[in-house]
């Protein structure tokens, strides 16, 4: 089964201070999905996929997110196209976005108002289907930072940092990561523990489908509630809430880690600033 | 004294009968000391009383004095009280809360806010001392049984605690994993003075009995006997009332006792028999040169029919989470299992005895298409297979009962099957009197299920599974967290079924005695591969090779095994057979 969570590797974004990795990788999200010039998009892309394979991303992760993005990128584009206004558009001249290509629905419609191909959306739908690379861009910024960076690195982070309620955070994150794990091995053994009784939940009447969940349903209950109660007591034979905590480790910044937080942020803001006022550099 | 109880009593919400009745014990410092009991004698509510979990997190209403460390629990929360008290738990799931082994060790110095180089220092410590270094940046859920239960020693470890408690630590894992966890336990008190207490249900009485200094038995909440395990074991009339049976060199001690061929103090380890033993035989045996014989004759293997599980090439392999990297769960497996038969499958811990069990119901898919899976004539396998079809010849029984268990009687659990079938009231009344008689449980069957205890709750699972009348039964670990009456009456049942209705019996177990006793024959299952197949004399002969994966015969085969050189046979199986070889060979000249 393929866990989709941190591993220790000796690769540089592994090594990284915590926060640098958030720095770069946020920073990286954050132009990648306002910028829609191809130009632009390409070698930023490039750049993401170049620091996913330095950093040893498993391949088959890619088998779990690739089919979900796709689906939402379609869902996206597939509803937006047909509804959007002219004011999405930065740079083409508005009088020809409006061109009327097919009214799907009247103006003054109820719920759904007004829908039409335009020239417009046609234009965004084509440029939708280069910008699919967003979903992409998501996935492969967002598992090299599952990949690389250990959530409980960064509560230590902002335990080290007095961060109000890091200790707080630090603690549900690791009953969540670890507790989730125990859960789910349960219920995979309650399924199949329930399949071996002849149990099937393919009933069309809902109301029979409710009734047939209860061999689920009950162990499932009975196994969250364990789950509550070992959290509360491995915490306690652990002394959680003995005194103020502290952190395990110091977390130092190197001075890469300098180099980077000061290149990378500006760059950024620059680039996001460029975006956003004429002549819209990065847009279309 | 490191701990003391002054006449404890504790009741726990909404019980009448106390769980703990006026219990009183005094342990040294530096002292191994044991408590056992059966299954719910009150052991674990001892145990977690001693940094204040049964008041605190049970609510339970406690009288008389526990000192412990020269604290009064009662004074102290069971945070505070986890400095000075490590608690390990039975199941280590309840003691690991992170998923990295470095921040699991570091959680409790980490919540007693000690500065942070102090922190790293007890987490190489505890690491050093559990022989987990190396382990820092592994993930907690890949580790193996063994190697868990040491993890959640170190992470209470950490926390340099003067007394270190552990609730039965060697329940679920197997016999030369037992060995390290009491090694690594061992080391600690002899080299850090620290103080251990155990707990012991009778499952794994051998290797406790070796390893502590002094026992209470603990019956019904009460201490019944106290002292060094020598003198505990003498009680034994009490031992068999409470349905723990002692270890097996002290049995055969008993016997030996008995017919006057020995005095003297009873045996609890297999160095203690060999002191006894062996003067008696010198004398009579030394120089005769008998030659060595099988027990073969003292136990007859069933004649094989037809093969009714037939295995060919299977091969199970997980994806790793590196680029072409597999877990090998199974690696090129082929057997044959005969109808009748009563088959033991044993394995170290993450061995594959699971993934073959699920893969022989039809729950686990092969990873090449040329393994052959044939369960009573049927392609278990082939994509026109279901599983309603599988369960008719072939089913399982998983560990924790709770998995299945679900409506309110044991009445309606074990009528849910047929109920799904369509099947009427009058035609499934029968049969599920049946299923309930035959695991013993007809008394309890409108009983709410909530309030049943786990050795009920197990009879239960198995009554469901054989009401659906499979021909072949695969129980999982089916006397774990039960006491040796528990877990015996459990395989009673079981060998009583495959005599009397012929079904085909399979065991996963770690219990080498149970597997003795009861299986004809036995697989031994090391990393995927089969280590070893055979009958079961055949196997346990072999210590050697059972090594390798992480097994070892029972105490009493291996006290003959050690006894060789004076004609014994190396593949007795049980006390009986060992008491008439003792005998056979006192008396041969």
């Amino acid at each position: 089964m393929v866990r989709i969570e941190y591993e220790y590797k000796e690769t540089f974004m592994h090594r990284m201070h915590p926060i640098t990795k958030l720095v770069i990788i946020g920073c990286i999200s954050t132009v990648s999905n306002a910028w829609w010039d191809l130009r632009f998009v390409i070698p930023l892309f490039t750049l993401e996929c170049i620091l996913c394979y330095l950093s040893k991303v498993p391949r088959n992760w890619m088998l779990y997110f690739i089919p979900l993005s796709a689906i939402a990128w379609f869902l996206n584009a597939g509803v937006v196209w047909a509804t959007m206004s002219e004011e999405f558009f930065l740079v083409l001249p508005h009088e020809w976005v409006r061109t009327e290509i097919l009214q799907i629905t009247p103006r003054g419609t109820p719920i759904v108002g007004y829908m039409a191909i335009t020239y417009g959306t046609l234009y965004y739908l084509v440029s939708s289907l280069f910008k699919g690379y967003a979903s992409f861009s998501i996935i492969v910024t967002g598992t090299t930072l599952i990949y690389t960076l250990n959530p409980l690195d960064l509560c230590q982070v902002l335990i080290q940092y007095k961060v109000p309620m890091a200790r707080t955070l630090s603690f549900m994150l690791m009953a969540a990561f670890r507790f989730m794990g125990v859960l789910t091995r349960s219920l995979e053994k309650i399924f199949k523990s329930q399949y071996l009784r002849g149990w099937t939940i393919s009933k069309r009447n809902p109301v029979k489908a409710i009734k047939a969940a209860a061999p689920m349903v009950f162990p499932i209950g009975r196994e969250i509630v364990t789950t509550v109660d070992k959290v509360s007591i491995s915490t306690a034979i652990r002394a959680f809430g003995a005194g103020q905590p502290a952190p395990t480790r110091i977390w130092n910044l190197t001075t890469i880690d300098k180099i980077v937080i000061i290149t990378v942020i500006p760059l950024t803001a620059i680039a996001y600033i460029l975006a956003s006022i004429p002549p819209y550099i990065g847009m279309i | 004294m490191s701990v003391v109880l002054k006449s404890v009593s504790l009741r726990y919400p909404g019980r009448e009968e106390k769980a703990l009745k006026n219990v009183s014990l005094e342990i040294k410092k530096g002292e191994i000391y044991g408590i056992l009991g059966p299954t719910g004698s009150g052991k674990s509510s001892l145990m977690w009383s001693l940094n204040g979990l049964t008041t605190e997190k049970l609510h339970a209403r406690l009288e008389g004095d526990i000192i412990v460390d020269g604290l009064n629990t009662k004074e102290h929360t069971a945070a505070e009280l986890a400095q000075h008290v490590g608690l390990v738990l039975s199941d280590p799931s309840y003691s690991i809360v992170s998923t990295r082994v470095l921040d699991d060790v570091g959680f409790g110095p980490s919540n007693l806010g000690l500065p942070t180089e102090e922190i790293q220092s007890r987490i190489y410590y505890a690491l050093q001392a559990t022989r987990l270094s190396g382990f820092e940046n592994r993930n907690t859920n890949d580790l193996s049984g063994g190697e868990t239960q040491a993890l959640a020693i170190a992470g209470v470890l950490a926390m340099k605690p003067q007394i270190l408690v552990l609730d039965e630590p060697l329940c679920l894992l197997d016999p030369i994993g037992k060995y390290f966890v009491l090694g690594v336990i061992k080391r600690l008190n002899e080299e850090y003075g620290a103080t251990i207490i155990i707990s012991e249900a009778g499952g794994d009485i051998e290797p406790f009995a070796q390893f502590v200094d002094g026992i209470a038995l603990i019956v019904n909440g009460e201490v019944k006997a106290q002292g060094d395990p020598s003198e505990v074991f003498e009680e034994r009339e009490m031992l068999v009332r409470a349905g723990i049976m002692s270890p097996q060199v002290t049995e055969l001690g008993w016997k030996l006792r008995g017919a006057n061929l020995v005095q003297g103090r009873l045996p609890v380890t297999l160095e203690n028999l060999k002191e006894l033993v062996s003067p008696l035989l010198k004398e009579k045996v030394q120089g005769i040169g008998i030659d060595r014989k099988s027990a073969q004759h003292l136990k007859e293997p069933v004649s094989a029919k037809n093969p009714i599980i037939k295995v060919r090439n299977l091969h199970i392999w997980f994806p790793g989470v590196r680029k072409g990297e597999w877990i090998k769960a199974l690696n090129g497996v082929s057997f044959d299992i005969y109808e009748g038969d009563f088959l033991g499958l044993i394995g170290q811990n993450g061995s594959g005895k699971s993934t073959l069990s699920l893969s022989l119901v039809g729950l686990l898919k092969p990873t090449n298409p040329d393994a052959q899976v044939i369960v009573d004539g049927i392609n278990i396998h082939q994509k026109k297979t279901s599983i309603p079809e599988i369960i008719k010849h072939i089913n399982y029984t998983f560990q924790n009962p709770d998995d299945m268990l679900f409506t309110e009687t044991p009445y309606d659990e074990v009528s849910y099957a047929f109920k799904l079938q369509g099947m009427s009231r009058d035609k499934y009344l029968p049969l599920v009197d049946q299923a309930l008689k035959t695991w013993g449980i007809e008394d309890i069957k409108n009983e709410p299920i909530m309030n049943l205890t786990k050795d009920k709750k197990t009879l239960l699972a198995n009554a469901v599974i054989t009401s659906m009348n499979p021909k072949i039964l695969i129980i999982d670990e089916p006397t774990t967290g039960l006491d040796y009456a528990g877990g015996n009456k459990v395989l009673s049942i079981l060998k009583k079924i495959n005599e009397e209705q012929g079904k085909t019996i399979i065991v996963i177990t770690h219990n080498m005695k149970l597997v003795a006793e009861y299986a004809r024959h036995v697989i031994a299952l090391k990393s995927g591969e089969i280590l070893m197949q055979g009958s079961t004399r055949e196997v346990f002969a072999n210590p050697e090779k059972l090594k390798e994966a992480w097994l070892s015969p029972p105490q009493i085969t291996q006290f003959c095994q050690s006894m060789t050189q004076y004609g014994f046979p190396s593949d007795v199986l049980t006390i009986d057979e060992a008491f008439k070889e003792v005998t056979r060979l006192y008396g041969s000249n």
